[in-house]
């Protein structure tokens, strides 16, 4: 069942065309009657237009969904942005577009949402990408600097080798510059990386510069 | 107009002319490097710095995926696409999170690897509708999460 929620009566028409009979329609022309009708008729989809009077933009859109957490909320927007896509698909939205989509892609678009699966434009997901690197390194720089598993566990001895290591020296070239054999080098190694729980030197050097450049 | 300069990191030769075949009669891509190893393919890259670096994810007894934030960090401009036969999902997002903006499995590289090259160097990301909700899941853990199913497809 769809909900479909814009003050201006050619919008609601407009995206109402493609479900007559398939669905049944019901409407809001604002943010009060939108919220009356979401927590009661609890829609599978709801259409919802950003300009909604007594909504509140995006901000409001965002606090509507406590109201009916089943229902999947599409934003519609005369202007669509990727930064303004990505906050509200982090909010929760699973669906912004253009309001005057054509009915068929509309069509899809339910669909796709109903599937669980989101409906945004391509030109968002690079953006999508970025905050999920940008979260992933500001994790992990908040880990290293948190965790037990830190080089202090480390010997001297072990810290030089994996130095070394870090700077791209082979076993040789180290075992050479700390005047012990080749043998006691993959020695220390083996322990390193018994240490940090990881498994091979190029981990190691990321680690290591990592780790020296998160405290300087 | 400037060639999209392509680099190669695969550790099988077979894989690696595959692509230097699909790739080779195209008009403004041009393939400048390839790579059998983690080490060389991060060294090439810093090098090389191609548009795009084809990076097959299994990429020697190396993690692949370990190279994303040091690459990142001293080849800014270089696009990474993932190879992969049957990736798992968790694999892929592991990448995507350090940095990777698309990926091809093996039956789709044929078809689509030029496709995949042109949109990425254009600025777009190169992964299906669906990944884009599991990318939302995982920059999200507290919004309310989509109840999936044993086989991990989302329920209605």
């Amino acid at each position: 069942m769809l909900l479909i929620a814009s003050a201006i009566p050619s919008v609601r028409k407009h995206w109402s065309q493609g479900f007559r009979g398939m669905f049944k329609g019901y409407e809001a022309a604002d943010g009060v009657a939108l919220k009356e009708k979401l927590s009661k008729l609890k829609p599978s989809v709801l259409f919802l237009d950003l300009d909604l009077p007594q909504l509140g933009g995006i901000d409001g859109a965002a606090e509507i969904q406590p109201l009916s957490p089943s229902t999947r909320i599409i934003l519609f927007t005369n202007k669509p942005e990727e930064k303004e896509a990505t906050c509200v698909l982090m909010a929760g939205t699973k669906g912004y577009c253009r309001k005057d989509i054509s009915p068929s892609l509309l069509k899809k678009a339910v669909e796709v949402v109903q599937k669980g699966e989101i409906w945004v434009g391509r030109n968002v997901i690079p953006h999508l990408l970025e905050e999920l690197t940008s979260f992933t390194e500001r994790s992990q720089k908040d880990s290293l600097l948190e965790d037990n598993v830190s080089l202090d566990c480390l010997t001297t001895r072990e810290r030089q080798v994996a130095s070394l290591v870090a700077h791209g020296s082979s076993n040789k070239e180290i075992a050479l510059m700390l005047n012990i054999t080749e043998r006691t080098v993959k020695a220390h190694l083996t322990s390193v990386f018994f240490k940090l729980k990881i498994s091979d030197r190029l981990r190691l050097a990321l680690l290591v510069t990592e780790y020296d450049r998160a405290r300087t | 107009m400037q060639a999209i300069t392509v680099m190669v990191a695969h550790p099988e030769k077979t894989s690696r002319d595959a692509c230097l075949r699909i790739l080779g009669p195209e008009e403004g891509i041009q393939v400048i490097a390839e790579a059998r190893s983690s080490l060389d393919a991060l060294a090439d890259a810093v090098r090389f710095n191609p548009r795009i670096l084809l990076l097959d994810l299994t990429l020697s007894k190396l993690n692949g995926i370990a190279l994303l934030p040091t690459l990142r960090e001293k080849s800014p401009q270089t696009r990474v696409i993932l190879l992969a036969r049957r990736p798992s999902q968790a694999r892929i997002m592991e990448a995507l999170s350090h940095g990777a903006v698309g990926y091809l499995r093996g039956k789709d590289i044929k078809i689509f690897l030029s496709k995949a090259v042109r949109r990425v160097d254009a600025g777009e990301a190169w992964v299906p509708r669906k990944m884009v909700a599991r990318i939302i899941e995982h920059l999200c853990p507290l919004s309310v999460p989509v109840r999936r199913a044993a086989n991990g497809l989302p329920l209605p």
